[in-house]
């Protein structure tokens, strides 16, 4: 082949090549179809299980699903836990008492990162001796009259709820569901359902529902979100209660308080969370080089007082 | 020329056109993109869009779950934003929305996206009431939870005006949140 005649191709190839790029990144072409690899974190390994339905139209991976997961998702899982726990647990019934909590956690989820979840922040009180907190995914939170008698005054108070609220705000509910959920749930017959495209299996999205609830239910009760999550609420709890203007070192001063009355073998924070000393370690040193503790004013501390007087009675 | 150069040559140039009208259509699509704002949905229940970029500031519109909006500006955590027709213009959280479109039923237009709030929650892609009901159905020891949960729920004192939250704050000596409190 001559000199002039091998140029002559090789511009060829290099148009042909240019035009195949350009069909892939000008049109939607193959990455429409979000055929994606998965990541190493906990729940991203699943991810090559790829279906094809619609007629060929959508492909959806299982980290796709993931991903994809939408508030309104957390809703309906986060009424199931809370029904869980609902079940298992006593309302307090304290109309003052729920009403200050409800200002406390209302206005500091108000300075979160999401201030507005799909069915909106509660904040419930349950009659339950336990030094315990609980956050279900789309802002249902409880806490026990225990973890109220831990508190000595409202910025301990808001550490508990804002700890809570970063649960909900970092969306930490969705990381305790097993990977083989999220492969059930990119399935066509369960995404069928859940996408509201109609046909399907409701009984199989029903059961993957039923699964994930499970999973979060028993984790939250008993288990707790594990150290890395637990730290990060923790850290995040920081800044809301910063942002709002409470007195941050009042969070070393509550697991302090925690771990007086932690009682051994009990399920409670003892159980589900971190050890209080390691806690204080992680806030300590957030903290550092911040502003010195001040003093509360006394009108956080009456307030606190004469709305939780009965709630925290022994 | 040989036949064989012929051909070449012209699958080259043929090759070339496409190449130009690929380029000639990615331009359009750019710029009829920067002719509009970029759409976004919203993603919760009854989103407040807000006078200025704080929560504690008045309420100009309450949108519904997968309202459209227009994106005009991006501030720190708000996004100023443009709704409905004759437009309102004002501040959302950039939490309450989402790029992802909300899928809308067949034969459902913009034009009606507000008055059928209950078919676009089930156009929408989640769980939803459906599975939620049968779920319900397969565990009865749920029920006695789920009907306490919608009881505190639906109270209204697990709410907050805006009014009380700042009244609260003032009085407990927190501080307003970045944007002031209008």
């Amino acid at each position: 082949m001559s000199a002039h005649r091998r140029s002559k191709l090789q511009l060829m190839v290099l148009c042909l090549c240019g035009v195949i790029a350009l069909t892939l990144f000008t049109e939607p072409g193959l990455s429409q179809f979000g055929i994606g690899i998965g990541g190493g974190s906990r729940n991203d390994r699943g991810g090559v299980n790829i279906d094809i339905f619609q007629a060929g139209k959508t492909i959806k991976s299982a980290v796709e699903a993931k991903r994809g997961f939408t508030y309104e998702q957390e809703y309906y899982l986060g009424r199931a836990i809370a029904a869980n726990i609902l079940s298992e647990y006593t309302v307090y019934d304290d109309p003052a008492a729920n009403r200050y909590v409800t200002l406390v956690g209302q206005t500091l989820a108000a300075h979160s990162d999401l201030p507005q979840t799909f069915g909106g922040y509660r904040f419930i009180l349950l009659d339950s001796d336990e030094v315990n907190a609980f956050a279900a995914p789309g802002g249902i939170i409880f806490i026990a009259r225990g973890m109220l008698r831990a508190c000595e005054n409202e910025d301990q108070l808001a550490a508990v709820l804002a700890h809570e609220i970063a649960h909900v705000q970092d969306r930490h509910g969705i990381e305790l569901i097993k990977d083989s959920r999220w492969k059930k749930f990119g399935t066509e017959a369960v995404f069928l359902v859940a996408s509201g495209v109609g046909g399907g299996d409701v009984a199989a999205a029903v059961g993957v529902f039923g699964d994930m609830v499970k999973d979060i239910t028993q984790e939250i009760m008993k288990k707790g979100y594990g150290k890395k999550l637990e730290k990060q609420a923790d850290l995040d709890a920081l800044t809301i209660l910063m942002r709002v203007g409470y007195e941050p070192h009042e969070s070393v001063a509550l697991m302090r308080n925690m771990r007086e009355r932690f009682v051994k073998g009990k399920k409670d924070f003892a159980k589900t969370h971190p050890k209080p000393k390691d806690r204080i370690k992680t806030i300590d040193k957030a903290l550092k080089g911040g502003p010195d503790a001040l003093p509360i004013p006394a009108v956080r501390v009456s307030r606190f007082d004469a709305a939780l007087s009965r709630a925290r009675a022994e | 020329m040989t036949p064989h150069k012929d051909t070449l040559l012209w699958i080259t140039l043929i090759a070339l056109g496409v190449v130009v009208s690929a380029s000639a259509k990615k331009q359009a699509d750019q710029d009829r993109t920067e002719d509009a704002p970029p759409t976004m949905n919203v993603q919760v229940n009854d989103a407040a869009v807000r006078v200025a970029p704080s929560f504690l500031s008045g309420v100009a519109l309450t949108l519904g779950y997968g309202e459209p909006v227009g994106v005009l500006e991006e501030g720190e955590g708000w996004l100023k934003v443009r709704a409905r027709e004759p437009a309102v213009v004002g501040w959302m959280h950039a939490s309450a929305l989402t790029k992802t479109k909300i899928k809308l039923d067949a034969g459902e237009t913009d034009a009606n996206v507000r008055a059928n709030r209950e078919e676009l929650t089930a156009g929408g892609r989640g769980f939803n009431q459906e599975v939620e009901n049968k779920f319900r159905e397969d565990h009865e020891e749920l029920e006695s939870g789920y009907e306490r949960l919608d009881r505190l729920v639906n109270d209204p004192a697990g709410g907050v005006s805006l009014a009380e939250m700042i009244r609260f704050m003032r009085e407990g000596e927190l501080k307003p949140p970045a944007g002031g409190d209008q």
